[in-house]
Formats: structure tokens, C-alpha cells, sequence
């Protein structure tokens, strides 16, 4: 999405429009589901996290001064929101393992018949077991809609510079995990 | 908005792909994170100017006087400030209900409406600005109170 149409959701929002509104969940919830869950929180904080972060920009949406950086503040904001409540609840749930666990159970949400595939198992095994940010660089860079390199920025707090090589080498070490 | 670098090797692309394929079977978004979000618009909706929030007990990392609170809740104070009035609020957050004391200052009777996504409750101030909602449920709340310069609080997570 062009920054002028999220500029123009921003502005549309502002004035009360819900479709608008919808349009900016739209665009940046994959964004915040992923940060939640590079950040290896449990299901229920997780959707605290989401709550908040919305919360939050509804009561923002006034005081934006840069409409089309929206994305960079929901970025940082639910960032922020996970350390919150890391440090807060104490709780620390290693979301890998239970992806592993249950990929192939009833119930889920996910497509059984393609997952039982062995390269599948395979790609999902390997992944959980690169380190911490390269899964959450990965999981950002894949959310759907895909954040910009400046919202990636802001929810890792990372330089933009520093994103496409480290992009680079967690691939890099997916594919020798993968032999 | 930054532009993306230039693509890794043709072979990292193919397997990002994949990556993506399958985490996207595995890690979808759940359909209640999508009806939260859209509801915090709601509070757009309410009518008054935002009062700013002056204190928060759990900002300030205050226990608060948990010896007075029915056993199993937590306390939780905040102030809001709009102009010369102020809205204050006492929680008391239960599991799954939330009872809310507060005071109008200053003092005065005054319509007030308890809100929460999905539904709201409204009260009146006594003559010492005191009034108070109970049994609400454990959800993000909002204050508005009416009279000649409409205020409301922000969303309050408890």
C-alpha cells in the first residue's frame, strides 16, 4: 500500500469513518500478530497486546503528525507492548515448539493435508530452531500484509540498513539447517 | 516509507516463499483480533473532548491500600484532567467483573456513561461529585461525563 492511501486512511479515520479504520486493522494486523509472535508471547497476552495497541491508536489518531508513518508507531508501540508485558507477567511461552507439536493435529486452523507433506515439517522444524531474531525478523518480513523496511525497523529497533543482509544470513542458515 | 534492498540470491527468494506458504498454514491470525481491533473505534463515537490522564497508579508502580478491597481484586487509581475538571477512578478489577468508585471534581452532579466495547451503562454523580458502577465487565472502559463541556477518559485497560 502506497503511503499516500495509508495517509489517507489515517485522515479518513481521524473523521469518524469505520471503513477507513478497517482499512488501517486491514493493513497492519499481520504486521502486529507477527511482533507478538516474534516476541513468544502466550496466546492470551498476545491478544492483550493486540488490544492495546489499538486502543491506543484510536486515542492517537488525533495527535499524528505524520499520517503515512502510522505503521512505524503501531510498530514501535506493540513492540513496546510485548516488553511490557514480558517484563510484567514473568511468563515466557516458546511458541516453536508448540507449532511443532500440533502442526498436524485437528482443530488447528491448519490445512492438515498439507502439512503431514515431510518438506513442510521440515521447513517449520528448521525454522524453530534459528535463533530468536532471526524466526521474529523472518515472521515480520512474512506478516500479510508485509510491513515496510521502516515499520520492520521500528518493531525490531533496528537500523533499515541492517535489515536485507540480516534478512540474508537468516535465510542463509535456514537453508544449511535444511541440509 | 523506505524502499526494500535489493533480493537475496534467487534460491534464499524461493525458500522465503516457502517459508512464507507454510507459516502462513501454521500462524494465521485469529479471527478475535480482528473484532477487538475494530471495535476500539467505537470510542471516536463518544461525545466530549479527551481529558488527559494525570495518574495512573500502575504507571506510578503503586500498590495502592489493598487491605480495604474485597479479597481477589486489584486496585487501581487514575486521574483525568480536562481544563478545571477532573475525573477520578478507583478500580477495583476482579477475574471477570470490575467495579468502578469515582468522584467528579470539582464537585458537582453530573450524567456520566460508563462505556466498554459492545456496551455501556450510565449514572449520575451525587452532590459531592462522588458516583460509582458496579458489576461492569472486565473489558476496556471509558468514562464520558456530560453537563455543559462534555469530557470522556481514554480507553482504560484494567
Amino acid at each position: 500500500m502506497q503511503t499516500t492511501a495509508v495517509a489517507d486512511l489515517v485522515t479518513r479515520a481521524r473523521d469518524g469513518d469505520q471503513q477507513a479504520w478497517d482499512g488501517l486493522v486491514g493493513r497492519y494486523l499481520g504486521m502486529v500478530h507477527a511482533i507478538c509472535r516474534g516476541h513468544r508471547l502466550g496466546a492470551d497476552d498476545a491478544a492483550d497486546v493486540n488490544q492495546v495497541v489499538w486502543l491506543r491508536l484510536v486515542e492517537h489518531l488525533s495527535r499524528i503528525r505524520s499520517p503515512a508513518a502510522v505503521g512505524g508507531w503501531i510498530a514501535a508501540t506493540t513492540r513496546n507492548e510485548c516488553l511490557r508485558v514480558r517484563r510484567m507477567s514473568g511468563r515466557l511461552v516458546l511458541a516453536g515448539d508448540d507449532e511443532l507439536d500440533h502442526v498436524d493435529e485437528p482443530n488447528t486452523g491448519i490445512d492438515a493435508g498439507l502439512l503431514v507433506y515431510e518438506r513442510d515439517r521440515a521447513l517449520l522444524d528448521a525454522f524453530g530452531r534459528l535463533g530468536d531474531r532471526c524466526q521474529y525478523l523472518l515472521r515480520l518480513l512474512l506478516a500479510d500484509p508485509p510491513p515496510s523496511y521502516d515499520e520492520v525497523a521500528a518493531a525490531l529497533d533496528m537500523p533499515v540498513g541492517s535489515i536485507g543482509p540480516t534478512r540474508g544470513r537468516c535465510l542463509e542458515q535456514l537453508r544449511h539447517l535444511l541440509g | 516509507m523506505t524502499d526494500r534492498p535489493p533480493a537475496s540470491p534467487p534460491d534464499h527468494e524461493a525458500l522465503a516463499v516457502e517459508l512464507d506458504r507454510v507459516i502462513s498454514l501454521a500462524d494465521s491470525v485469529p479471527d478475535s483480533w480482528r473484532t477487538v481491533a475494530g471495535a476500539a473505534f467505537e470510542w471516536t463515537a463518544i461525545g466530549g473532548v479527551t481529558a488527559r490522564l494525570a495518574y495512573d497508579s500502575h504507571l506510578a508502580g503503586e500498590a495502592g491500600d489493598e487491605g480495604a478491597r474485597p479479597a481477589g481484586t486489584v486496585p487501581r487509581q487514575l486521574r483525568y484532567t480536562s481544563g478545571m475538571l477532573a475525573i477520578e477512578l478507583d478500580l477495583d478489577i476482579g477475574a471477570d467483573k470490575l467495579r468502578v468508585m469515582g468522584r467528579v471534581v470539582p464537585a458537582a452532579r453530573v450524567e456520566l456513561v460508563a462505556h466498554w466495547p459492545g456496551g455501556q451503562r450510565a449514572g449520575v454523580s451525587d452532590d459531592d461529585g462522588a458516583f460509582r458502577f458496579d458489576e461492569l465487565p472486565r473489558r476496556p472502559l471509558c468514562v464520558a461525563a456530560g453537563g455543559d463541556n462534555p469530557v470522556k477518559t481514554g480507553w482504560v485497560v484494567p
